[in-house]
């Protein structure tokens, strides 16, 4: 449940949506994606509210496995080419091949974290206005998160936003510039990660842990 | 995107229906392979019967398959985790029900068709065939040709499947916009349409038929092509006010918590 959240992601930066399990960061980003109806108030996108013309230029990382199961992954490339114009089919498999997904697999066959990345991978591959991504390391090993944050890094649409909902705040708090803590649906604080660190001289991840008492 | 969006969900069903219509055209050549021997005769005369009805068996399994397959795809792509992407396709929410609808009244009516020419194919023999050709020439349908009772039975049956799936595809949407327990909701919001629906053919027939006087031959073939007509127009009502409900509960209600 969300109440009165009011706030703007300005063009080209990196946002981190943080709080605790619960606190509404998925409904937000669903009702962003138009997978739940607000009961009131107003989402904009690019001046328009969430529907065919949005979906065009959101790009979506759900927390769940959301691909085709019975589909092999060459099949969701061309998948996504077909339904998304943004979307870059030459970066799609030189990621996958950077990450070693055979092309040729079945969805079903793969494991759980495969799975993530290739879902990340689509996402990425679109040169979409906002990214949405939803837990985009959560299910990911500590030695590939890396690997996770640079392929956001080195793939997004520079004049585009990256939305991160997540908890693993150590592990993304670099590449963020600015910070909205959410909790029990209410916005606690929406600053830039400068300010944070200069006001209070603590990292992101410390300050969080303050201020939800971790 | 309705073309592609139609392919994609031909290719997500034909894995499962290509295998029933496989398994269904064995069963024909295994039946008629058995009814074609010789041997049964004194204590085994019984035994084609039971062949027969094992196989009409296997026929109504395979239809009834192929329409609860098409409700389960329906349910884990607009209404599971696979409906996340489902919804994000940059897609009118009409075009995803209507490409659905198609494929699923397609697969249906195909297996109503295969479940004939199978049926045709164990029965065979040339004296039926002959006997069939000479009924269909001289009949005469409520004073129709069977051409024309043909082309009209199977508008009759596509509206049907049509209003059938259309009300699957609904009790899903409802079910969908519940908090919790959304299969449980689906086959609620199942009920309660099927309860409103028994009301609404009752108020539609009951004084349909007290119209139709059949005493004579003539007012038979008039009252068969009028009530022929209400049945079609009730079952193009109820689709579209199915497909209008469908739509506003996955526009407007979406909720996949």
């Amino acid at each position: 449940m969300l109440n009165q959240i009011d706030l703007v992601i300005k063009k080209g930066k990196i946002v981190g949506l943080l709080g605790p399990n619960g606190s509404g960061k998925t409904t937000l980003i669903k009702l962003i994606n138009g997978l739940l109806v607000p009961t009131s108030g107003e989402i904009l996108i690019g001046g328009k509210k969430p529907g065919l013309d949005t979906k065009k230029i959101v790009s979506y990382l759900p927390e769940r496995n959301s691909l085709y199961n019975w589909m092999k992954v060459k099949e969701l490339v061309e998948f996504y080419k077909e339904f998304f114009e943004d979307f870059s089919e030459e970066k799609a498999n030189s990621l996958l091949s950077m990450l070693n997904i055979d092309s040729n697999s079945r969805l079903k066959i793969l494991s759980k974290g495969t799975k993530e990345k290739i879902q990340l991978i689509l996402a990425m591959s679109r040169d979409a206005d906002l990214y949405c991504l939803d837990e985009p390391i959560g299910g990911v090993d500590p030695a590939a998160r890396e690997h996770i944050i640079n392929t956001i890094l080195n793939n997004y649409n520079r004049k585009g936003s990256i939305l991160i909902s997540t908890h693993m705040i150590a592990d993304i708090e670099g590449i963020l510039d600015e910070v909205i803590l959410i909790k029990e649906g209410n916005i606690l604080e929406h600053s830039t990660t400068s300010d944070i660190k200069k006001n209070s001289g603590l990292t992101v991840d410390e300050y969080f842990r303050r201020k939800y008492k971790c | 995107m309705l073309k592609k969006l139609i392919k994609y969900n031909i290719k997500s069903t034909s894995r499962y229906m290509n295998m029933i219509f496989l398994a269904l055209l064995i069963a024909t050549i295994f039946t008629k392979a058995l009814l074609s021997l010789n041997i049964y005769k004194g204590a085994l005369a019984f035994i084609p019967q039971v062949i027969t009805l094992t196989y009409q068996i296997i026929v109504v399994i395979m239809i009834v398959t192929t329409y609860i397959i098409q409700a389960v795809q329906y349910y884990i792509s607009m209404a599971t985790d696979e409906a996340y992407m489902t919804f994000t396709l940059p897609v009118k929410v009409n075009n995803l029900i209507i490409s659905k609808l198609l494929t699923a009244v397609m697969w249906n009516f195909f297996s109503i068709l295969l479940a004939i020419i199978c049926n045709g194919i164990v029965l065979y023999s040339k004296e039926k065939i002959t006997a069939f050709i000479d009924w269909a020439r001289n009949s005469n349908i409520y004073g129709m040709n069977l051409f024309i009772a043909v082309i009209i039975l199977l508008g009759m049956i596509i509206l049907a499947l049509v209003m059938f799936n259309l009300f699957i595809f609904t009790a899903i949407g409802v079910g969908q916009a519940f908090a919790k327990n959304k299969l449980a909701g689906s086959f609620l919001a199942g009920i309660a349409m099927y309860v409103i629906m028994q009301f609404a053919t009752m108020f539609t027939f009951i004084p349909a038929i007290l119209m139709i006087d059949m005493q004579t031959e003539d007012n038979f073939y008039l009252g068969s092509i009028m009530f022929i007509t209400v049945c079609a127009i009730y079952e193009l009502l109820v689709s579209i006010i199915l497909y209008l409900i469908s739509n506003h509960v996955f526009s407007k209600k979406l909720n996949l918590e």
